[in-house]
């Protein structure tokens, strides 16, 4: 009986873990407009389809990870008044002592060989 | 402690664009296996304008109109008596589960073909120009519109935007490039002519022609509309290097051949320019289309690549039209009464900047599209 339970118990891991793994399939069969005009655009007119064996080029533009990436950079780099602030994680006294060792390397590497 | 992290006038490189632009790995994911399940072979997809997007090549057009839902069919312009005949389909679908991830695909929807405004320069000498510019901005804009129907010289234009005695202080490494479509473009011999007759200074000034997806260069047959673009930009900027974009694609059928031209004209340019590593920091444009022949999908998308461009340093100048706030009647393609503005000009109230410039002709047009630009930031769109 409790090698019954165990069998059980394995196969719906099993089952679980194969879910887990495999993402579920898209839902190809799930079609939403992306554009429609009512009728054919004004000034245009249908000479109907191209000759067989036509070829296209297509163009899929691809939604970024951050939506105003782009556009929040843009503006930083284009605009002065629309800069970010940053927050210091480096106490002020450090930032002081390390302007000044860099300053004396390089008046010790001005005058080549004296002691700072 | 707070301190100001300045980003002003630090413009980022093609691979730091990229890596702003790239889509999440799910997004790429599930469209490389929706493409796969319609049998598109991996090896005709590539991803393009600047990491953003994906290109994909030679997709038979009954397998196109499979994967989009779509009826693509040749569609002629009936207003010209061009030729001019392009592949679209007037709609089209993609699954549920990639509408999160697709923001547009193209050629689609996309009807309205380059064109350009009306250009002819107006006449306006010299000494005009020069009681225009010393006048105050509030009298200058009474002058102008009291003014009409006469050329606009390039002194008149040099003296409108103070360049008469600038001297360029970065010949090294700026340039400024002109777009070129539909199988236009300028003549050296006649802009040789054309600055003897207006800046014998620049005598020398010549460009560099950029072939962009098949686009031709015959410098026997040149075009009047890119001679002008190309003069009269010389006329200003010489001698700053010019580069003519000759681009291709030009949306026409060619007749016999079987095959339509490749793509879409602006999203080739546009491809091929935010690959290049360096980029002219001034671009012209002087195609223009009424915002209302564009998807707005399709429109938005064009516009975050001008915005692409404004990253890496260019300043994109756009045609805001011949006349202002919009040509004609102001009847949209609904059939309501509105003003029709010029895209790529759009685009600045929106998702990018792009200053939108009125033809040299009708210096009254270059006022109402100003004003326009001020009534649409006051609206906050």
């Amino acid at each position: 009986m409790r090698h019954h339970w165990l069998s059980v118990l394995s196969v719906l891991s099993a089952i679980l873990l194969a879910d887990l793994a495999t993402p579920p399939a898209p839902l190809w069969g799930d079609i939403r407009v992306m554009h429609t005009w009512n009728t054919v655009p004004a000034n245009w007119e249908s000479l109907g389809p191209p000759p067989a064996g036509t070829t296209i080029d297509l163009y899929i533009a691809l939604q970024p990870r951050r939506e105003s990436a782009l556009t929040d950079a843009l503006y930083e780099v284009s605009n002065p008044g629309n800069q970010k602030h940053v927050v210091l994680t480096t106490p002020p006294h450090v930032l002081v002592l390390t302007c000044a060792a860099a300053l004396c390397q390089i008046w010790q590497t001005s005058i080549q060989g004296t002691s700072c | 402690m707070p301190l100001l992290y300045v980003r002003y006038g630090r413009h980022l490189s093609k691979e730091q664009v990229a890596e702003l632009v790239a889509p999440h790995k799910e997004t790429l994911e599930l469209v490389h296996s929706w493409l796969k399940h319609h049998g598109v072979p991996s090896s005709s997809i590539s991803t393009s304008h600047g990491g953003g997007w994906l290109t994909i090549t030679n997709v038979p057009v009954s397998q196109a109109d499979e994967l989009l839902c779509a009826s693509y069919q040749l569609y002629r312009y009936t207003v010209t008596n061009e030729t001019e005949v392009v592949l679209r389909t007037v709609s089209y679908a993609i699954p549920a589960a990639l509408h999160t991830h697709v923001q547009t695909v193209a050629p689609t929807t996309h009807f309205a073909s380059p064109r350009r405004p009306l250009q002819t320069p107006g006449k306006r000498s010299s000494e005009e120009a020069i009681v225009m510019v010393n006048a105050t901005s509030e009298e200058r804009v009474g002058v102008l519109s009291r003014r009409q129907g006469g050329e606009v010289m390039p002194p008149f234009l040099r003296a409108l935007y103070h360049t008469e005695n600038y001297v360029p202080a970065a010949m090294d490494w700026n340039s400024l490039g002109i777009l070129g479509l539909r199988n236009e473009y300028p003549s050296q011999v006649d802009l040789r002519q054309f600055m003897y007759n207006f800046r014998q200074d620049a005598l020398s000034a010549a460009f560099t022609v950029e072939r962009v997806n098949g686009g031709e260069y015959d410098p026997g047959r040149p075009t009047t509309e890119a001679s002008v673009d190309m003069q009269y930009a010389e006329a200003i900027a010489y001698p700053t290097p010019h580069i003519f974009y000759s681009t291709g694609g030009p949306l026409y059928w060619p007749a016999g051949t079987g095959a339509p031209g490749p793509g879409d004209a602006y999203l080739e340019w546009l491809k091929y320019l935010l690959y290049q590593p360096k980029i002219p920091a001034t671009i012209s444009i002087s195609y223009a289309n009424p915002e209302t022949s564009l998807p707005r999908a399709y429109a938005t998308t064009l516009c975050n690549l001008f915005a692409a461009l404004g990253l890496r340093g260019v300043s994109v100048l756009v045609a805001a039209g011949d006349y202002g706030v919009g040509p004609g009647d102001c009847i949209d393609s609904s059939g309501n009464f509105r003003f029709i503005p010029m895209f790529p000009a759009t685009c600045k109230c929106g998702d990018s900047s792009l200053p939108g410039l009125a033809s040299a002709r009708n210096t009254q047009a270059q006022e109402v599209a100003h004003q326009t630009t001020t009534i649409c930031r006051s609206l906050g769109h």
